[in-house]
């Protein structure tokens, strides 16, 4: 069996880097409102929530369309959390957009 | 299970029922054994109490800790000069230890605007973590009060009335 991770800084930053790394997702934002943080000891983890049933994750996602990137991301922080042993399941919210891709999205659509 | 973890004891080598019994919720091997067969080890309760102050304080949600009155008597002692900030890192806890566990109550301010749900499952994660891992102590229970918010300004001066 391999380690379970039971620090939940642990869990939180190992969430936050495979969903940082997943294509497509520019950052990971607390978002507005109440911000979605993780606290750890001496600082935070942005956009990372562990909530009793669902492990949340705010992004901000830098293309069109969003299924894919979506996806990439559930794929990525399952893996850890089945990794870790973790049963919750994962949450993918996303708060932003970059303009960019926004812009591009609007000039594929003026080419046709 | 339990016979396998007897089992993989070494001073326990033929005795799947030894008469003192191994703590069962005990799963991992870092809670030392307080006491030995050549001497026991006490651990003071202001020992525990410090630990989990300075573990509740590592949080950033956590503002200050302590009661109404005892906060605000501590923030004024700390302006004493000559007095050390001893005094404060226990402030705000009280615990119970008894041979091998402890139980934790704490008073904590958070900041307004952060979900107190984060801010006391973190508190209580690090205290866990921080009293087990220095003590060997198994932390029975956390218990977090959460006192009074903090509102950023609030002990500014009044400010000017929006009406004349």
């Amino acid at each position: 069996m391999t380690d379970e991770i039971t620090d939940r800084g642990t869990l939180a930053r190992a969430v936050a880097a495979a969903a940082g790394s997943t294509p497509g997702v520019a950052r990971l934002v607390p978002g507005a409102g109440v911000p979605v943080v993780t606290q750890v000891p001496g600082g935070a983890v942005p956009g990372v929530g562990l909530g009793p049933s669902a492990v949340s994750v705010h992004v901000a996602v830098d293309r069109f369309p969003l299924e894919p990137v979506i996806t990439g991301v559930v794929e990525a922080v399952s893996a850890v959390l089945a990794g870790a042993g973790d049963p919750r399941r994962v949450e993918v919210v996303v708060e932003d957009v970059d303009d960019e891709a926004v812009e591009r999205a609007a000039d594929q659509r003026d080419d046709y | 299970m339990a016979n396998t973890a007897t089992a993989t004891k070494p001073d326990t080598p033929a005795a799947p029922a030894s008469p003192p019994a191994p703590r069962s919720n005990g799963s991992v091997g870092t809670h030392a054994s307080l006491t030995s067969a050549n001497g026991q080890t006490r651990i003071a309760d202001t020992v525990v109490a410090k630990v989990a102050g300075m573990a509740a304080r590592e949080i950033p949600g956590v503002h200050s800790m302590g009661k109404g009155f005892a906060r605000r008597m501590g923030q004024l002692r700390a302006l004493v000069p000559g007095s050390s900030d001893v005094s404060t890192a226990t402030q705000g806890v009280s615990v119970e230890v008894g041979e091998r566990e402890a139980a934790i109550d704490l008073d904590i301010v958070t900041w307004y605007g952060q979900s107190i749900v984060e801010v006391s499952e973190a508190v209580r994660a690090n205290v866990i973590q921080r009293v087990e891992g220095m003590t060997g102590l198994k932390v029975v229970e956390v218990n977090i009060n959460v006192d009074d918010i903090f509102v950023e300004g609030e002990d500014e001066e009044p400010s000017q009335p929006r009406v004349q």
